[in-house]
């Protein structure tokens, strides 16, 4: 499954000359820096209590992490510099031992304007369960299911900032595939993904890729439009049996809920060759993200339209927020979630979000040690599929912090994209360290 | 479901402690109202006119909590502050401990006649959002401090009463009660302690909705700046009913630091660290 593509300015683990060893060392090394570098170090362990679909996967799993954060800035200059590189090596999972750069960017702000050129992180969107309209980032999917953590996206964005909201340029030069589960990890397709994509583009990775956000409040009203024009982010998958490579054109190239049943599905499966090529289209998206703040009351939506992916689709998210002061007659806060997911594309989209209601609840206790507990349910509509996430955390002493997480899997019929995670129930225990 | 930014972390408000604090200082002079509210009233007003004018500050926060058992557990924040026309006023607070939250920011824009509007920016996740403010009673980062004693405490949000003069710590203070109009608040009333000669605030008591004593705050070792604008350096709030305590050390004050709005938007909020 490894491609053999020289010309790669962010090489997956594996592909780097030296790997394990050089990755723990820059893990431990961070904090000798400490002074000028704030960051953590974490400790992972999970539970599969289901015995695995797969025979290659493994019940139980190790794994440490660590991030770090540097920061330069010139005096009076406006001018910075940013560094935050994270790495993560797994017991088992060798596509999940990987390192990034988070971030490794200048900026320099002026009254009207910013000016940033690197890697960076942008977060757009305002709902909770998905963010549609969030786009300028990769995904790094292996560090946990539905993960919200990003590849840093090479860059260059120009901030105008005017009394009438601000307008956001990006030019992306670079694009970033997506990261998928190793043959001995979790969490993935039920045959290997091959990590050496097909693209749309004739550039392929390098494809200019192009942005444009406009944002503004106005009272209790936050808003932003954006338009995204460049490969797609989320990959639309190929079936490849032995030399043979389904076309983006077959009825077979999305891997969508209502082809996983079909008798060639299933064929194709049970071939002992058979592998995913992700395919990466060009798009053009626009998107709008709303949200009114009034009271206890947040009310959200999200809303895209993109094309060029076979077929042109929309897809939404609203949804509201309330929070309960003073629960129990204590000092705790509860915060109840209501969220609705639809896509246009219905069962041939490649999200678990095309009709589905999430339903979720933080209790933050307030105390000394910010101690939390967030649970949430994904509930299809249709097939009444249930995914099941709850996690705990707390704050020990100044510089520890514990967290326990679960996910589960309910009811997941087999044409449901679920299906490949349904045993893959979770139990995971995490132990940071800040410094 | 994976998503450290939900919902939002606590609503702190600190900044605008000291502007709320000063808004009690009050007026010395003649005072001839006819009943003891006109005067309690009149007393506020003064104190928050004192201050005006103070442009924009700049300080480090201190926080030391410690329960029951002399436990501690120590918060460290930066605040900016910008005074606004129409009595408005925006705040940035940035914490660099505990570490786990270093980095979080929180902007708010205080009005006076309207709901404050606050954003919170989440460094891990690189998100921006706006949260809704209608925490009041609850405590401040797991502190003795509650949201509404962070906040902005503007005359207008409370009505008053002249109680008496009293001595305290061989000063002359007014001793003044205030009553908070937002049905949210956890008191039901404050009693202020303020010395006639410059208008600060050295004690505040607090009662819960049945009236019974729940804190006292003193304040002490108070700086003066720009020959104006009298600040503490340390506040001590005493929860009588928990037996916990929050100190509060207040380091490098600047003001007319030449802080401008631009100090207090959502990209300066994504660039504190």
């Amino acid at each position: 499954m490894c491609g053999n593509k020289p010309r790669r300015l962010f090489s997956m683990p594996h592909r780097l000359p030296v790997r394990g060893a050089a990755l723990a060392f820059l893990l431990l090394a961070l904090p000798a820096f400490a002074g000028d570098w704030s960051g953590s170090l974490t400790g992972e362990g999970r539970v599969f209590p289901t015995p695995p679909r797969d025979g290659d996967q493994h019940s139980h799993s190790l794994s440490l992490s660590g991030t770090a954060t540097w920061v330069h800035e010139w005096p009076d200059s406006g001018q910075r510099l940013v560094l935050t590189p994270f790495g993560r090596l797994d017991q088992h999972d060798n596509w999940r031992t990987h390192a990034d750069l988070r971030e490794f960017y200048w900026q320099k702000s002026a009254s009207k304007w910013e000016l940033t050129l690197g890697l960076r992180k942008i977060h757009w969107g305002v709902t909770e369960s998905q963010n549609l309209v969030d786009i300028i980032n990769q995904r790094d999917n292996i560090e946990g299911l539905g993960s919200k953590e990003k590849l840093g996206q090479p860059m260059a964005n120009l901030t105008l900032i005017n009394p009438w909201g601000n307008l956001d340029f990006f030019v992306m030069p670079y694009f970033r595939e997506k990261t998928f589960a190793g043959r001995h990890g979790r969490f993935r397709m039920p045959v290997p993904v091959v990590h050496d994509p097909v693209y749309e583009s004739g550039a392929e990775e390098w494809n200019t890729d192009l942005a444009l956000r406009y944002s503004h409040y106005i009272g209790s009203w936050d808003f932003g439009l954006s338009y995204f024009r460049g490969t797609s982010r989320d990959p639309r998958y190929l079936p490849k049996i032995g030399p043979v490579l389904l076309t983006p054109d077959s009825p077979y190239a999305n891997w969508s809920g209502s082809s996983i049943n079909s008798p060639i599905t299933r064929l194709f499966l049970s071939l002992p060759f058979s592998r995913l090529v992700p395919y990466y289209d060009q798009i053009d998206q626009a998107g709008l993200d709303l949200q009114y703040t009034g009271g206890n009351w947040i009310w959200k939506l999200e809303t895209i339209f993109r094309s060029g992916m076979a077929k042109d689709y929309a897809a939404a998210t609203a949804g509201v927020e309330y929070t309960f002061h003073g629960v129990f007659g204590s000092d705790a806060d509860l915060g109840a979630i209501l969220e609705y997911n639809w896509d246009s594309r219905g069962m041939q989209a490649l999200t678990n979000f095309q009709n589905d209601f999430f339903v979720g609840g933080r209790l933050a206790m307030n105390d000394v040690n910010n101690s939390s507990l967030l649970g949430g349910v994904i509930v299809d509509a249709e097939s009444g599929a249930l995914a099941l996430g709850l996690e705990a955390e707390r704050r020990l002493g100044e510089d520890w912090k514990l967290s326990i997480e679960t996910r589960f899997f309910v009811n997941v019929p087999a044409d449901d994209l679920l299906t490949f995670v349904r045993k893959d129930d979770m139990i995971q225990a995490e132990l940071t360290w800040y410094f | 479901m994976k998503n450290k930014s939900w919902p939002s972390r606590p609503t702190p408000n600190p900044a605008l402690l000291l502007l709320a604090l000063a808004a009690l200082l009050a007026a010395p002079g003649a005072l001839f109202a006819e009943t003891p509210e006109e005067l309690g009233l009149k007393i506020a007003q003064e104190a928050s006119n004192r201050d005006k004018g103070y442009g924009d500050t700049s300080s480090e926060l201190f926080m030391v909590l410690r329960n029951r058992n002399e436990n501690e557990t120590r918060l460290e924040l930066r605040i900016k502050t910008l005074e606004m026309p129409g009595d408005a006023l925006r705040a940035l607070v940035v914490f660099d401990t505990p570490k786990d939250v270093r980095g979080t920011a929180l902007l708010t824009y205080a009005y006076a006649d309207k709901d404050d509007e606050q954003w919170l920016y989440l460094p891990s996740v690189a998100r921006v959002k706006r949260i809704a403010g209608g925490n009041q009673s609850g405590p401040f980062m797991g502190s003795e401090f509650a949201f509404e004693d962070m906040g902005s405490q503007r005359v207008e949000k409370y009505t008053y009463k002249h109680l008496r003069d009293e001595a305290l710590d061989g000063q002359d203070c007014f001793v003044i009660e205030r009553y908070p109009l937002n049905t949210k608040s956890g008191y039901s009333k404050q009693v202020a302690w303020l010395d006639k000669e410059a208008y600060r605030i050295h004690k505040v008591d607090y009662y819960d909705r049945k009236d019974a004593l729940l804190k006292t705050l003193t304040l002490t070792d108070y700086k003066q700046y720009l020959d104006k604008h009298w600040r503490p350096g340390k506040m001590e709030m005493i929860n009588h009913q928990n037996g916990k305590s929050t100190l509060l050390e207040w380091k490098n004050y600047q003001f007319r630091a030449g802080l401008t709005e631009r100090d207090f938007d959502q990209n300066s909020l994504k660039n504190v660290r």
